[in-house]
């Protein structure tokens, strides 16, 4: 998928791009499709262009206020979470690195218990999220930097630090209002709810500030893999990109998590398949996390709510459940195919 | 243009002094050898001039006074490579040596048309071309080791700092990468500062060697001068014979504490 001759940088290629929006189509057409109601392809899409179909009100009505939003959301959420997850990877030099490293989730969780416990309205439960996983990584940062000896290691253990405190009063919370219970589990183990397009456009500005900041860095972190003291030696600035970097990447993973709750593995396999696929370069790897991290997570989305339909699995179970097998087998048969 | 003058540098980590005031200097296309043993301040001297440890004193190249540029600018006069570069993987060795053009690319910009001749011109002068779309795992030591210098060469840097630059690799290798810096810099009148373990390549490819220890110059001047048995022996703490070599070289062999060269 990434150009080989041999005086051209590694970077994106038409094909990969057409593979990347195929499977975003797919997904989204499965995911507006797909579910109790059944919906024509060809009516939907006579209806969406605008001209006359047979779909009553009521399909027309689902299609564009129930699953629509859903799926636009989905693949937002999945799109900044593997790219998040592959900016973290990046900055930090360690494969292990996703999106809740230094203290996302944990702050995003806490906020949204404490919301929930509160009985807060619905609608504030995204800014308690939100300001939660915001609090929770600028301590992160403060912790980190308070160290004499400051490094990478030193932000990861904070990161640790912090999350273990966060969990911690979150699961005191918790436990003192035990009427709420199983709303706030729900809660922490994903879900991509929506009313109408309101989430959608709620996270929208963050998702393409973080997006693209993380994007413009591409060649950055190609360069931050040689690790900081080379490149500095090399003329980069390396606590301006990490900071830069960092922000973004946090700044759009607290914006998704305040909607979807905590869904793990996206953040972690979709880099690292695109990756071994690919080869180790930013500039490819970036995009197509983007792509492939929406077209999984709209899958997955379709997975949680069909397969014991009526009810439906949090979307975390089925990212796991779907999301490791399939790592293997991209571990299993890469070398192959580069 | 001017080369490397290096005054009164000092360099204190914590409470430690490692650098107490070095002066060194080389000419514009010198090769200058900095010996003297583990932990005598050979690497942090590198890293002083390439600006990676905080340092007082003065470091000018080409009349630049180093403390003073930009990080891209003191990168676009002095390309440094470290004793065990990073070498990821699965990165292609192209994209590699590309990177050596960061200092010529603005911030958030990508390579243009000139950086990708200079980086493909870089390979093709280590004779590397063909490895282009090869991974760096793929590598053995001395490649990679030749992979590295393409890089610094596409950095179009003047003065070249070099760490132990053959430290990883077997006696042929050391050779032929020590000739193919050696060639390089009278290429492209390089001036080359670089930390050295072994005496004897040093004396070979050197123009000039400084004896570091405990953070101090003790000699400069030539090898067959520097390179004295007294003075390296006391130094390093260990015996040492200099022989010549019959080319008007010399050749420092260790000896054994009883004074018997080691055998079975």
């Amino acid at each position: 998928m990434s150009v080989t001759a041999p005086d051209r940088p590694t970077r994106l290629t038409l094909p990969a791009v057409l593979i990347g929006l195929a499977a975003i189509l797919g997904a989204v057409t499965l995911g507006s499709l797909v579910g109790p109601v059944h919906i024509p392809f060809d009516e939907a899409i006579k209806r969406l262009v605008g001209s006359s179909s047979t779909l009553t009100d009521r399909q027309a009505d689902i299609l564009t206020a129930v699953r629509l939003p859903r799926v636009v959301l989905g693949g937002l959420v999945g799109s900044m979470l593997a790219l998040a997850g592959a900016s973290y990877q990046g900055v930090f030099r360690n494969p292990l690195a996703d999106p809740y490293l230094l203290g996302v989730a944990a702050g995003a969780g806490l906020g949204a218990t404490v919301a929930i416990s509160a009985g807060a309205a619905p609608a504030v439960l995204p800014a308690a999220a939100f300001a939660g996983a915001i609090v929770a990584v600028a301590a992160t940062y403060a912790l980190g930097r308070s160290v004499r000896q400051r490094s990478t290691t030193s932000l990861i253990l904070a990161g640790v630090a912090m999350a273990s405190f966060l969990t911690a009063v979150q699961t005191y919370v918790q436990q003192r209002h035990t009427d709420t219970l199983r709303e706030v589990y729900a809660w922490i183990l994903g879900r991509l709810s929506t009313s109408g397009w309101h989430e959608v456009l709620l996270i929208l500005p963050y998702l393409v500030i973080g997006g693209t900041v993380i994007l413009l860095h591409r060649r950055m972190l190609d360069v931050l893999s040689l690790g900081e003291e080379e490149a500095s030696a090399l003329g980069v600035p390396v606590r301006r990109v990490r900071l830069l970097v960092v922000g973004a990447a946090t700044l759009g993973t607290a914006a998704a998590v305040a909607v979807s709750g905590l869904i793990g593995f996206v953040g972690i396999i979709v880099p690292h398949a695109i990756r071994l696929v690919t080869g180790a370069s930013y500039r490819v790897i970036l995009p197509l996390s983007a792509m492939f991290g929406a077209a999984f997570l709209i899958i997955a989305d379709l997975t949680a709510r069909t397969i014991l339909s009526p009810a439906e699995l949090p979307i975390g179970v089925v990212t796991a459940f779907l999301g490791a097998p399939f790592f293997v087998l991209v571990l299993r048969t890469a070398k192959g195919l580069r | 243009m001017s080369g490397l003058s290096v005054g009164d540098l000092r360099v204190t980590f914590g409470t430690t002094i490692v650098l107490k005031g070095v002066s060194v200097s080389a000419a514009r296309g010198e090769w200058v050898g900095v010996i003297g043993p583990n932990g005598a301040g050979k690497s942090t001297l590198l890293r002083a001039i390439h600006g990676t440890v905080p340092w007082s004193g003065a470091v000018t190249f080409g009349g630049h006074d180093m403390g003073t540029l930009t990080g891209a600018a003191r990168a676009r006069l002095a390309a440094f490579v470290p004793q065990r570069p990073a070498a990821p993987q699965d990165m292609r060795v192209f994209d590699y040596v590309l990177l050596g053009r960061s200092p010529h690319i603005s911030y958030l910009g990508i390579e243009g048309r000139r950086d990708l001749t200079t980086a493909r011109d870089a390979l093709e002068s280590l004779g590397m071309l063909s490895f282009a779309d090869r991974l760096l795992g793929e590598l053995s030591g001395g490649e990679f080791q030749q992979v590295v210098l393409a890089r610094a060469l596409a950095q179009e840097a003047a003065l070249l700092l070099l760490d132990e630059p053959t430290s990883a690799l077997d006696i042929g290798h050391q050779l032929h990468v020590l000739a193919l810096i050696d060639r390089l810099r009278r290429e492209h009148d390089l001036t080359v500062l670089s930390a050295m373990h072994d005496l004897t390549l040093a004396a070979q490819f050197c123009d000039r060697l400084v004896l570091l220890s405990h953070g101090m110059v003790v000699t400069d001047g030539d090898p067959r001068q520097v390179l004295d048995a007294s003075l390296i022996s006391q130094h390093y703490g260990a015996t040492i014979r200099i022989l010549d070599d019959g080319l008007g070289g010399v050749v420092v062999v260790p000896v054994r504490k009883n004074g018997q060269p080691a055998n079975r």
